[in-house]
């Protein structure tokens, strides 16, 4: 993992994570910046990456469990 | 189903798992981890189709001879279909 720094600031030179400078490891990375700003919207970053083996990822239509989102609605007849 | 349906659904289960790596990886390009995984899943992927094309016939450009879909059959001639 020792390029991990490298790679992170070659695609991603202005955003701050928090420990993002002296660490190397994923769990360090937080899913939203720590220097956000007011009023504006953010999608918190993937940092969860269990996945579903590959046929259940097909008929859920995402391979990560965290993505899985059920259709919880129901029709309003 | 049939050999040839189970087969392909497991095809398109591998190829499903690659191509979603592949997204993450466009969000995440510093995560080895993942990079290493994808690699594992294009590989598996791969010999996957290679063993439905040499068992059945040719699915892409790059493998079939360009008369492969005339052969049928085409998805109204499938009995299972109800649509």
């Amino acid at each position: 993992m020792a390029d991990y720094a490298v790679r992170r600031n070659q695609y991603y030179p202005q955003q701050r994570h928090a420990g993002a400078k002296d660490s190397c490891s994923m769990q360090f990375i937080t899913p939203l910046p720590t220097d956000f700003a007011v009023a504006m919207m953010y999608v918190p970053m993937q940092t969860d990456t269990s996945m579903f083996d590959e046929m259940k990822a097909l008929e859920c239509g995402t391979l990560f469990t965290v993505l899985n989102k059920p259709f919880a609605g129901r029709c309003c007849k | 189903m049939s050999n040839r349906e189970a087969m392909l659904k497991k095809l398109s289960a591998a190829q499903f798992a690659v191509w979603e790596m592949h997204l993450y990886l466009d969000t995440h390009p510093w995560d080895l981890a993942m990079v290493e995984k994808h690699g594992r899943a294009m590989h598996k992927y791969k010999a996957l189709k290679r063993e439905f094309e040499e068992t059945f016939c040719g699915l892409t450009p790059e493998t079939a001879q360009g008369v492969e879909w005339l052969k049928g059959p085409w998805p109204w001639e499938n009995e299972e279909c109800d649509c």
